[in-house]
């Protein structure tokens, strides 16, 4: 954000503090117009003043700034649209009318948002490439990411030297270091060493050095790959095989045996490490809704990794608590009760994939339909079982659900009531690994409300914005997960994947 | 608080994922739909009341997109469900193939009086048609079903099926209406907020 005094109206930006910094599309009111608040300031033109310093674009800066209210006005330039947001700002008692002001991007040409990284570092546009390189599958590719920046790096601006090359040089390294940190997976995915051939040299000879190293690297290692035929797949593929345990071979009965917080912790074990490997951009509506389309079918792997264990685990509370016909009502309940408190125990794990999954189960028809079962089962675990059961409550849009993530989100201790403190043994953090489903219906939905495209032809860039938002949610709670550490139990995870899948005949 | 509707409904839609189900919602409840709340509250645009015959049917529509592949999810609304739509794109033979399995879910896990209606989605993109109306036709007949072709992009038919589903329940539910109307009104105190809102 940019803090503007319009009294000292000169070239001084505070925040700023060089003249070095290319004042693309920013300049300061004139003096007269300036001090009276909730005066317009009418058309500029931003050339005259820093054309030495900006590259010759034409560009028309419209903004006003009223008493109370922030604005949000939008500014046009070749390509590419604004959202200017001016706040009037009383904290700086120098200054009796001084704004705030930020831009963001709100819409573009495929070539003028991908040129925008290079840009948006210098307008304070600070989570631009965050949002640009987490979302821009949806409106492009790597490939012409890649080929529009390699053809403006073989032109930069300025002298070499100068300020404004330096400032470019800065912004190249800054954008190539993230994407290269966030996603190696974009470069790796390439299929031919060419592009990175290109773009390599082009890096900035010092600052660059780094960069150029690890493009040349990855460009080395897709040669290589290009003459072996096919690992790459294997990735994916791991996701992909099938199981199928032999159903003779499986005890039910075994579950039993487990304590409940073995069982949780094994579960947990496993959600943590599918939810790491989790790609947030793999959840887009864009991405995710079309999965069952032809030719999709290796897409979203990770997410479908996460649905597969979800689906895996209720087949195993269902499996567990139906598979021997023959057991007495008070039999049974012990497996009922077995499930709630391992639920129980996902809960204070913050473990609410595993929680869900099992609660679900227990609330699904062949189970459901176990009414005598029910009755007998103990009272207080029922209780616990209808207060977990109602995290899930789909009231309100799931708030209830929504809230607790959003209080649960850090690697804190799980904030539950002190009924259950007692039962708390673990490590100072622990992550919190949330049920998906969520979030996909969230960002199925946005991306079939919001229009990919404006009126004019481009790329909406606030839904990406908007998309953004529910994707670093994610990530957040992600990194909460980055600490946890789990022990394997075998015996556990043998049972786990004994269990057949059970189809309708209980 | 004055009593906004008369009886409350529960519809569901279901189908592939990509054969625009949540298009549908969208264009049904145009007027209620905030993008604004998307990313406070997740979006949630899926009340609506509408009047058949003198009575104020408020519907509430549950759309899974996006959690298809959680099976035991999904089943459970099937069990809540006054109504339910299956939704396939005419576009997409497949989407169409799967109505069958969509269908027999429902005849498992739906309750028995749940009333049905068949959705052929998409129908201005004529040139890409992989599934004619007749078959869409056929198939309903054989399940007993309403069948609408509807377009989300130019409006086509979106109120209308709407309309009949809502019909075909309160059809079904006319003798239990005393009855459902005491159930509704628990419902009245959960749907306060959306009241409000809408």
């Amino acid at each position: 954000m940019l803090h503007r005094n319009m009294r000292t109206a000169g070239v001084e930006l505070p925040e700023v503090g060089s003249k070095d910094v290319p004042l693309i599309g920013y300049r300061p009111l004139p003096p007269d117009a300036g001090s009276p608040l909730g005066q317009w300031a009418k058309e500029a033109d931003a050339r005259e003043q820093s054309s030495s310093q900006v590259e010759a674009s034409p560009m028309k800066t419209t903004w006003y700034c009223p008493l109370n209210l922030s604005t949000v006005t939008e500014k046009e330039e070749d390509g590419i649209i604004y959202s200017v947001i001016v706040k009037p700002n009383h904290s700086d008692p120098n200054a009796q009318s001084s704004c705030h002001r930020s831009q963001c991007v709100k819409a573009g040409t495929e070539e003028k948002l991908v040129l925008h990284l290079l840009h948006s570092f210098s307008m304070e546009d600070t989570s631009f490439i965050s949002i640009f390189l987490s979302t821009y599958r949806s409106f492009t590719t790597t490939e012409r990411v890649l080929d529009i920046l390699t053809d403006r790096l073989g032109d930069p601006p300025g002298d070499s030297g100068s300020p404004t090359r330096h400032t470019f040089n800065k912004a190249v390294c800054t954008v190539f270091n993230t994407w290269l940190n966030e996603y190696p997976e974009d470069f790796h995915s390439l299929g031919e060493p060419s592009r990175l051939l290109r773009l390599a040299p082009l890096m900035p000879n010092q600052t660059g050095s780094e960069v150029k190293g690890l493009l040349l690297k990855i460009a080395e290692e897709l040669s290589e790959k290009s003459l072996i035929p096919n690992p790459s797949a294997d990735a994916a593929n791991a996701f992909l095989q099938p199981s199928s345990p032999d159903p003779s071979k499986f005890e039910a009965t075994n579950i039993l045996a487990f304590p409940s917080s073995v069982i949780a912790e094994q579960l947990t074990k496993i959600e943590t490490e599918l939810f790491l490997k989790l790609v947030p951009y793999h959840c887009l509506g864009s991405l995710w809704s079309q999965r069952d389309k032809k030719g999709h079918e290796g897409k979203c792997w990770s997410v479908r990794a996460t649905v597969r264990q979800f689906n895996r685990l209720a087949n195993a509370v269902t499996a567990s608590c139906l598979w021997q016909t023959e057991l007495k009502t008070q039999q049974r309940t012990r497996f009922l009760e077995k499930w709630i408190s391992v639920a129980e125990v996902c809960r204070i794990k913050k473990n609410f994939s595993s929680l869900y999954a099992i609660v679900s189960a227990l609330q699904s028809n062949p189970i459901h339909r176990l009414r005598k079962t029910w009755q007998e089962t103990d009272r207080e675990a029922m209780k616990r079982y209808e207060e977990l059961a109602s995290i899930f409550s789909e009231k309100d849009n799931y708030s209830q659900s929504r809230e607790l993530l959003k209080e649960e989100g850090t690697p804190k201790p799980a904030n539950v009531d002190t009924r259950t403190n007692n039962r708390r043994h673990m490590s100072s953090t622990q992550g919190t690994v949330p049920y998906m489903g969520i979030f996909l219906t969230d960002l199925t939905m946005l991306d079939a409300a919001v229009k990919d495209r404006l009126e004019n032809g481009y790329i909406n860039f606030d839904k990406r914005r908007r998309e953004f938002e529910v994707l670093a949610k994610i990530r957040l709670l992600q990194s909460s997960c980055r600490n946890s550490s789990f022990r394997s139990d075998e015996l556990f995870l043998h049972w786990y994947h004994s269990v057949p899948t059970l189809t309708e005949e209980e | 608080m004055a009593k906004q509707y008369d009886v409350l409904f529960r519809l569901l839609l279901l189908g592939d994922s990509g054969v625009g189900k949540t298009c549908l919602l969208c264009r049904f409840t145009d007027n209620a739909f905030h993008p604004s709340h998307i990313s406070t509250i997740g979006v949630d645009f899926k009340m609506k009341t509408l009047e058949i015959d003198g009575i104020k049917v408020r519907i509430q529509i549950w759309d899974t997109a996006g959690q298809e592949r959680y099976q035991t999810i999904t089943k459970q609304y099937y069990r809540r469900a006054q109504g339910i739509f299956l939704v396939y794109d005419i576009t997409s033979e497949r989407s169409f193939q799967h109505i069958m399995k969509w269908a027999s879910d429902v005849d498992e896990y739906a309750p028995e009086k749940v009333q049905k209606v068949l959705i052929g989605n998409k129908s201005d993109e004529e040139h890409k048609r992989q599934v004619a109306t007749e078959q869409g036709n056929k198939l309903a007949k054989a399940y007993g079903m309403d069948f609408f072709e509807t377009s989300a992009f130019t409006n086509h038919n979106i109120t209308e099926s709407f309309t009949r589903l809502a019909e075909l329940v309160l059809q079904a539910n006319k003798k239990d209406l005393d009855l459902l109307r005491v159930s509704v009104n628990e419902q009245l105190d959960l749907s306060a907020l959306e009241e409000e809102a809408g």
